[in-house]
């Protein structure tokens, strides 16, 4: 049956496939419905995860057959050149990858028979260009930094992070921001003592221990928002309650000063 | 009184004992057999084989630690045990030959209540014709195992730098000196850092590095690889291995079984059956990993050894050892008490247990020659199984036979590896890596048997600064300073 193939921006082409275990006749289903795909789509190649089985599956057009490379690892290399790539999940870019011309390959056929090949030539940068694939990458893992930050800022939605990619913004920062806000706007009353009258300065006191109020929810909220929000997102970092509690501590302090500052300044 | 011997001082043994002397008090006895002076933090003897520490750095001595601890401490190898006792008693116990404390050469039968089988593993060079024999490295390559051997190491980088400086171009040969191998992190590390320093020195033009390994693709580490966070991008361990090569200039052989060493040339098979050569002036080639050979006797003196071992010689556990192929594999294979099944009071920990199979695909050549990664059960899960299996000692010894046993299967639990890349406060580099489950799940998590979130990596300046702080960490806690026990394992 033919599948929808994965394309940008899908963040599935970068889960690393996983060894096929089971040589049945769901493994068989799949590489006829990737040799349809294949077929449906005029492609010489295809991995698996193109079609989203997060399985390390190659199925490669070899005049008319169609072989499958299940489970297959490069063990020989070697001749490097530099051949211009097309990739049908990053639609409409091309970008010049060194590949080696000469490969071994180990890999097993549908029946879980071990088998060995050496490839030469677009063979080989075929085979080397869908095995990255199963690995959870594209070519654009195969270039340097200035190319990759060019085919960032070409895709309509930047490179595809990661298969849970992180938020560019998280909605724990409002939080801080707002208490942020809060404090300058304290400071701000600071000066009011300089030139407003008692009754003025009272009411402004009060305003400030509401403000303060407000800074101390804002920093419950974002104490217990932002360990709701790293629980989404626990891939971003491996230290986020670090993060979380250092960030309170430092907002408190400065809060701490900030407050020190109305009780004997501002307080008339 | 109740006695607990452990045997090994390693980082599964040292934990285990200090935290069963903490928790047992004076009330009960723990004795430590090892056949070593010093503790040694291994990680960092790849420092030690790059010049770039001392041996006095990466260990200390263990006397005064085990003294101030109330372990009594015997500087002694574990021979036999006899875990019925014997005809003249039924008091299990240990034979062990003195190797140092003036007693040399000595034997003692050391009769236990539990022990604690933590030896850690044999380097095994002799399984490799020219790596070494049963005496241990051999004299055409070098290995950063112990401490010792990394000084040796680093003497040898210097000489051949010194050719390099004198315009002799040098070739240099890393990786994995067997296809069984485990560890391969510490061949990375090392190559690394080797590079590093070359590359400092200003002759990174005379020396051409070369990378072996059993891993049937690079960035597999014997886990079966994972993903690394580049520059904020999320890449398979593969495509940032070979990243790595690519830009430090380092070729590399995968899926390859070292099968001969001799003074200059390394003989190897690959996967796909064929055989090469590779010829080098400095190599550094990881060995495979055996048990100690302990023998085990039963009340009659008949040699039981099959029952208490597995046949490469490590400890059997709670595993379930059946033989099975690889798509019939489950995360419950694995132990979770490491008690052995036969002798209740037997333990194992750290790399002394014997796994009921490997992580990584297995893989053979068409000769028949197994060529897939060991099982790692290094650093932080030695650490934690060690931890466990003192309390399951503890609880027993405090609670009777019926007290609970405390679990920590490599199936449910996360590891930290930093692996570095340099050593540099400012230049060093290092790859951070974190991977749950150690052994992956592929019930819980189909697919790679892992959780994506937990397993992951990053390399950079920051990943050399935590593996510094970690040397000096855990040789704090090694040596139990204030507040030991709240440094996790």
């Amino acid at each position: 049956m033919i599948q929808n193939l994965i394309q940008y921006p899908s963040p599935t082409i970068k889960l690393i496939s996983a060894n096929v275990r089971f040589f049945n006749d769901e493994l068989l289903q799949w590489i006829t419905d990737m040799r349809d795909t294949m077929i449906a789509n005029d492609l010489n190649a295809l991995s698996a995860i193109l079609i989203g089985i997060q399985q390390s599956i190659i199925v490669i057009k070899e005049g008319e057959n169609y072989i499958p490379y299940i489970n297959a690892r490069l063990i020989k290399h070697s001749d490097v050149q530099t051949h211009t790539e097309r990739s049908v999940y990053y639609e409409g870019i091309s970008v010049d990858v060194d590949r080696y011309n000469k490969v071994t390959v180990v890999y097993e056929d549908e029946n879980a028979t071990p088998c060995y090949r050496d490839l030469e030539g677009e063979a080989a940068r075929i085979f080397q260009q869908y095995l990255d694939y199963c690995f959870g990458s594209t070519f654009v893992d195969r270039v340097d930094r200035d190319m990759k930050q060019r085919i960032h800022d070409h895709l309509e939605f930047g490179l595809v992070k990661d298969a849970g990619s992180c938020p560019i913004i998280f909605y724990r920062d409002y939080f801080k921001r707002g208490a942020k806000y809060l404090m300058w706007g304290i400071v701000a009353t600071f000066f009011v003592p300089f030139f407003a009258s008692k009754e003025v300065l009272e009411r402004v006191y009060l305003m400030d221990k509401y403000l303060i109020a407000g800074v101390i929810l804002l920093m419950i909220g974002y104490f217990f928002y932002a360990q709701y929000e790293s629980r989404q997102y626990k891939q971003c970092t491996s230290c986020q309650i670090g993060n979380i509690i250092g960030t309170v501590a430092f907002l408190m302090g400065q809060l701490a000063v900030i407050a020190l500052g109305v009780f004997l300044w501002v307080a008339p | 009184m109740a006695r607990l011997v452990v045997l090994g001082g390693g980082v599964a043994g040292h934990t285990a004992a200090t935290f069963a002397a903490d928790w047992l008090g004076r009330d009960h006895e723990v004795v430590v057999v090892t056949p070593n002076a010093k503790w040694n933090w291994i990680p960092s003897n790849i420092w030690v084989g790059v010049g770039e520490m001392t041996k006095e750095e990466v260990t200390f001595d263990l006397a005064p630690v085990y003294e101030k601890a109330g372990i009594t401490y015997k500087q002694a190898k574990a021979v036999s045990l006899n875990p019925e006792g014997n005809a003249s008693g039924d008091k299990p116990f240990v034979t062990i030959e003195y190797t140092g404390q003036g007693k040399a050469g000595k034997s003692e039968e050391l009769t236990y209540d539990y022990l604690i089988n933590a030896t850690g593993p044999k380097l095994n060079f002799a399984a490799t014709p020219g790596l070494g024999d049963a005496n241990g490295l051999g004299e055409f390559t070098v290995s950063v195992c112990t401490a010792d051997h990394a000084v040796h190491a680093s003497h040898e980088l210097t000489k051949i730098m010194d050719k390099m400086r004198k315009g002799e171009r040098q070739k240099i040969l890393i990786g994995t000196g067997h296809g069984m191998c485990t560890c391969q992190g510490a061949a990375f590390e090392y190559i690394f850092n080797v590079e590093h320093e070359i590359r400092k020195a200003g002759l990174r033009d005379m020396a051409d590095i070369q990378w072996i390994s059993n891993e049937s693709f690079m960035g597999d580490f014997g886990m079966g690889g994972l993903h690394m966070k580049v520059g904020g991008y999320v890449v398979s361990s593969r495509i940032f291995t070979e990243s790595l090569f690519a830009e430090r200039g380092v070729n590399y052989i995968t899926g390859a079984h070292v099968n001969k060493v001799e003074k200059g040339k390394v003989s190897y098979e690959l996967l796909d059956g064929s055989m090469g050569e590779e010829t080098f002036d400095f190599s550094m080639l990881i060995p495979p990993f055996a048990g100690v050979g302990l023998k085990a006797y039963n009340k009659a003196g008949e040699d039981i050894t099959d029952t208490v071992f597995a046949p490469n010689g490590f400890m059997k556990v709670d595993a379930n050892y059946t033989p099975k192929p690889y798509e019939e594999w489950k995360a419950s294979d694995w132990p979770r008490t490491y008690q052995n099944p036969t002798f209740k009071n037997l333990f194992a920990a750290g790399i002394a247990f014997a796994p009921p199979h490997i992580i990584s695909k297995p893989a053979k050549s068409p000769n028949g020659t197994v060529i897939n990664p060991t099982p790692p059960r290094t650093g932080m899960p030695s650490g934690i199984i060690g931890k466990a299996v003192a309390h399951s000692v503890c609880d027993l010894i405090k609670h009777g036979p019926s007290a609970h046993l405390h679990e920590a299967s490599m199936a449910e639990m996360g590891a930290a590896c930093v692996a570095s890349a340099g050593k540099g406060w400012l230049d060093g580099q290092a790859a951070a890596m974190t991977v749950y489950p150690v052994v992956p799940d592929l019930e819980k998590y189909p697919g790679t048997g892992r959780d994506t979130d937990y397993t992951f990596g990053e390399i950079g300046l920051a990943g050399h600064w935590i593996k510094h702080i970690l040397h000096f960490l855990f040789i704090y806690k090694a040596k139990l300073k204030p507040f030991w026990k709240v440094i996790p394992e």
